[in-house]
């Protein structure tokens, strides 16, 4: 079980945020429309890190 | 997992990819510029329109409709709606009440003299034919429903794929991306976390897509179960002709009063998917930015302008309306629609990188042999 969530921890905190982002921006707008880029972001920087930060002590 | 379950989900991964992969490539390589229709038609159309008659009156909606009448002889209206921005009404007609979408007949109408608004450039059109593509090849409602049924298949190789993360990454932390190793193993990598951190944007893509691919269905069902009762009054009858008509000007403004606090969007005309009969339907939007997505109609008797009343939209014909925005990403912006790009963008990877590692493993592409724990996918 806890290996169970140690795997899908990032991705289902990735998935919540996009989710987030997703529905957040369609309710408002302005600081709402924001608040939505940065929750769909999430996937992007999760990217990001892992190639870049993540990746080259990957060995 | 056993291995045998583990065989199981692969070989559902496996299909209901396969069966879905070229048709979804299509779609994500055709929906990338559609995504920008509107700042492609900005950049194609730089000159601001003009009014003709910029402080004389407005011409009323009956005037428009018959200009539009006078230009397209022996036709019927279907739609009008409104540009929000200038004073141009927008007239659809056909050959019959039921014309198909390839029969229709879309003319801009310059609301302040009545005149013509040239159609925007749309360089050959090109974003008419990629729009075409991506919503049912040309091939009408059959085309529609099978892209439907390709949605349907890849939400299922998600799924699958989601369940198959955990063999694969149960020894590694997230973020694994083994790049100095075999081309097979880095891009079984890539598939494995591109699929993962798209997931949420992907299904909600995909899966709005599949109830969009609905819509013609959706409505219909809607105009025969919701507006039923409103034509168990009317004996047999023909879909009353333009000229048996009452005023539109007069039944627009009657809905406009009878709905308010909404802004009007669009009227549909008797005999189409969007009414009944027997009347005008005077489709209306919130003035929420939630609500601004919901339409709802007031229904007014298209020959003695009598109105019946403004009719709530079912939760179905919400949840395909809100399915709208969501899937074509237009609604907070610029930068929603450059993340809206970039993860279609990973999507197509996830696609192309899935074909490759089937191909490694079934010899067709040379890549480096899988060892125990890259379990096939």
């Amino acid at each position: 079980m806890t290996r169970l969530w140690r795997v899908f921890a990032w991705p289902l905190l990735i998935l919540g945020l996009s989710l987030f982002g997703l529905i957040i921006s369609l309710v408002g707008n302005g600081l709402w429309d924001v608040a939505g880029w940065i929750g769909l972001f999430s996937p992007l920087a999760a990217l990001v890190w892992a190639r870049f930060v993540r990746a080259p002590s990957n060995a | 997992m056993t291995q045998s379950a583990i065989r199981l989900w692969s070989g559902i991964h496996t299909w209901t990819s396969l069966v879905c992969t070229l048709f979804l490539l299509m779609l994500c390589v055709t929906g990338l510029p559609i995504i920008f229709h509107d700042e492609f038609e900005a950049a194609l159309n730089p000159s601001e329109f003009t009014p003709g008659n910029p402080d004389g009156p407005m011409l009323d909606l009956d005037q428009i409709l018959d200009r539009s009448l006078d230009n397209r002889p022996g036709e019927v209206p279907l739609f009008m709606s409104f540009d929000i921005d200038r004073p141009v009404v927008n007239v659809t007609t056909g050959p019959t009440p039921d014309a198909p979408g390839g029969a229709m007949w879309f003319e801009r109408f310059d609301q302040t003299d009545g005149s013509i608004v040239a159609a925007p450039a749309d360089a050959g059109g090109i974003m008419d034919f990629l729009v075409q593509l991506h919503t049912d090849m040309f091939l009408g409602l059959p085309g529609k429903l099978f892209l439907g049924a390709m949605g349907v298949s890849f939400l299922l190789a998600i799924i699958s794929g989601v369940v198959l993360y955990w063999p694969f990454m149960r020894k590694h932390r997230f973020g694994l991306l083994r790049l100095e190793r075999s081309a097979r193993t880095k891009w079984l990598d890539y598939h494995n976390l591109l699929g993962v951190v798209t997931l949420g944007w992907v299904m909600v893509v995909g899966g709005t897509g599949v109830i969009n691919t609905l819509d013609d269905v959706i409505y219909g069902y809607w105009r025969d179960a919701a507006l039923a009762d409103l034509i168990a009054d009317y004996p047999d009858r023909d879909v009353p002709t333009p000229e048996e008509m009452a005023s539109l000007d007069q039944a627009v403004r009657a809905a406009i009063e009878a709905a308010p606090n909404m802004t009007l969007q669009f009227v549909a005309f008797p005999g189409g998917t969007f009414s009944t009969d027997f009347h005008y339907a005077i489709f209306l939007h919130g003035d929420t930015p939630l609500t601004e997505h919901l339409i709802a109609p007031v229904l007014v008797d298209a020959v003695t302008g009598e109105v019946a009343g403004l009719r709530e939209m079912p939760w179905y014909t919400k949840a395909l309306a809100l399915s709208q925005p969501l899937h074509f990403g237009d609604y907070a912006g610029l930068p929603l629609k450059i993340l809206w790009a970039l993860l279609d963008l990973l999507t197509i990877v996830v696609l192309v990188s899935g074909l490759y590692l089937w191909g490694v493993r079934k010899g067709y592409l040379k890549g480096a042999r899988r060892r125990d724990d890259e379990v096939p996918a």
